[in-house]
């Protein structure tokens, strides 16, 4: 009787601290290597409110440009076909547009890293409703980087050659075709100067004729642009489909 | 008479050992949701991973994360919030193996504020996302 009741209160004292041993066994792991998003990661649509959520909450909070960042990187694993990201990325990418007040001062809310991945994936739905939305980026953000990107991304939303009058009026009208002279130092200007030269190269890959006067307004005033620029809007004018 | 005598014990040991009660969980919940008590806490993680209520046990480790071990003034070298983080670690492998879509926005919240975890738990949080079985309810 003594020895089974012993066994019993042995068994009982080996089951609890070898159940536990298991288990905490795995608590500390100092040497896990540092891993960012897994690459097969595959997300369904599902995601979009959360991400939405998390997205509205990080406007205006300190560090809230990483956090945009990686909520457009989340989105991008988002694999449905079709899929409703494309209209939240728009939403994204117009974010500072539609807040958008004409001063000298850039007031950025949206993280400019996080609208250029954003437009380098809406443009993978090649659906053209979103020309428009690119256009309004060229023609109205602030930030150096989501213009280039969205006068670079534009050919690959399909058929743009509707907005080649649009493209040739802010070449000439807001980037630097009819400005005055070209000075380096002006940082503005400098900006503007490479999104006149990201529209140029885009002309050239339509190859709409209609941008010709243009080009040749850029190639006959090379003070007004980067040496750049100006080689850029020669190209162009080669590829032109006459 | 000794060999049912000895079945019976071992019954009643493995019932203790496994058998988790409605009381441990909550006192398990009450200790998780302090600050520090590194041993304590690992005893109460025992707990989550035992309790045959999984949905219960969830809803607590999503509170948790949420609203307990989610500390903007995170530093690897405070060791209170350190360890704590470790279990942070075992709260996201805790949800990990429930593989629900519902868990998404807690191991969003770790992914997306990391620099208020150890890399680990960030990590697991990745994994946690990427196991999730989206067909699930």
């Amino acid at each position: 009787m003594k020895r089974a009741i012993f066994i019993t209160i042995l068994t009982f004292l080996m089951g609890s601290i070898f159940s536990q041993e298991n288990v905490l066994g795995s608590f500390l792991s100092p040497n896990v290597p540092i891993e960012a998003i897994p690459k097969d990661l595959a997300l369904p649509d599902n995601v979009l409110p959360f991400l939405k959520k998390e997205f509205n909450d990080s406007i205006g909070k300190k560090a809230s440009f990483d956090v945009q960042f990686k909520i457009v990187l989340l989105i991008t694993k988002i694999t449905n076909v079709p899929s409703k990201k494309y209209d939240f990325l728009e939403e994204i990418i117009t974010w500072d547009v539609r807040s958008y007040i004409k001063t000298e001062q850039k007031n950025i809310i949206v993280s400019p890293d996080a609208r250029v991945l954003a437009i380098n994936e809406l443009v993978k739905s090649k659906d053209n409703k979103y020309i428009e939305t690119l256009v309004n980026i060229i023609e109205r953000d602030t930030s150096l980087h989501p213009r280039i990107a969205a006068a670079k991304a534009l050919p690959l939303l399909g058929d743009v050659k509707g907005i080649v009058p649009k493209l040739v009026d802010l070449l000439r009208n807001q980037y630097g075709a009819s400005r005055a002279k070209f000075k380096e130092e002006d940082t503005r200007r400098f900006e503007d100067d490479r999104v006149a030269q990201a529209i140029i190269e885009t002309l050239g890959d339509i190859g709409d004729p209609r941008a010709f006067p243009v080009l040749l307004q850029t190639v006959m005033n090379p003070d007004r642009h980067r040496d750049e620029t100006v080689k850029a809007a020669w190209e162009a004018m080669k590829k032109l489909k006459w | 008479m000794f060999k049912k005598l000895f079945f019976i014990g071992l019954i009643l040991t493995f019932s203790s050992i496994f058998a988790t009660s409605e009381d441990d969980l909550l006192n398990a919940y009450r200790i998780l949701k302090k600050i520090g008590e590194y041993e304590n806490k690992k005893k109460a993680i025992l707990v989550f991973q035992k309790f045959p209520d999984r949905k219960r046990v969830i809803a607590m480790v999503v509170d948790l994360l949420t609203y307990n071990y989610d500390n903007p003034n995170f530093r690897e070298n405070d060791q209170v919030a350190f360890y704590d983080d470790v279990i942070a670690e075992e709260l996201v492998k805790i949800l990990d193996k429930e593989r629900l879509p519902s868990n998404f926005p807690a191991f969003l919240r770790i992914v997306l504020y990391s620099n208020r975890h150890r890399e680990q738990t960030v990590k697991a949080a990745w994994q946690g996302i990427k196991n999730i079985d989206w067909t699930k309810e």
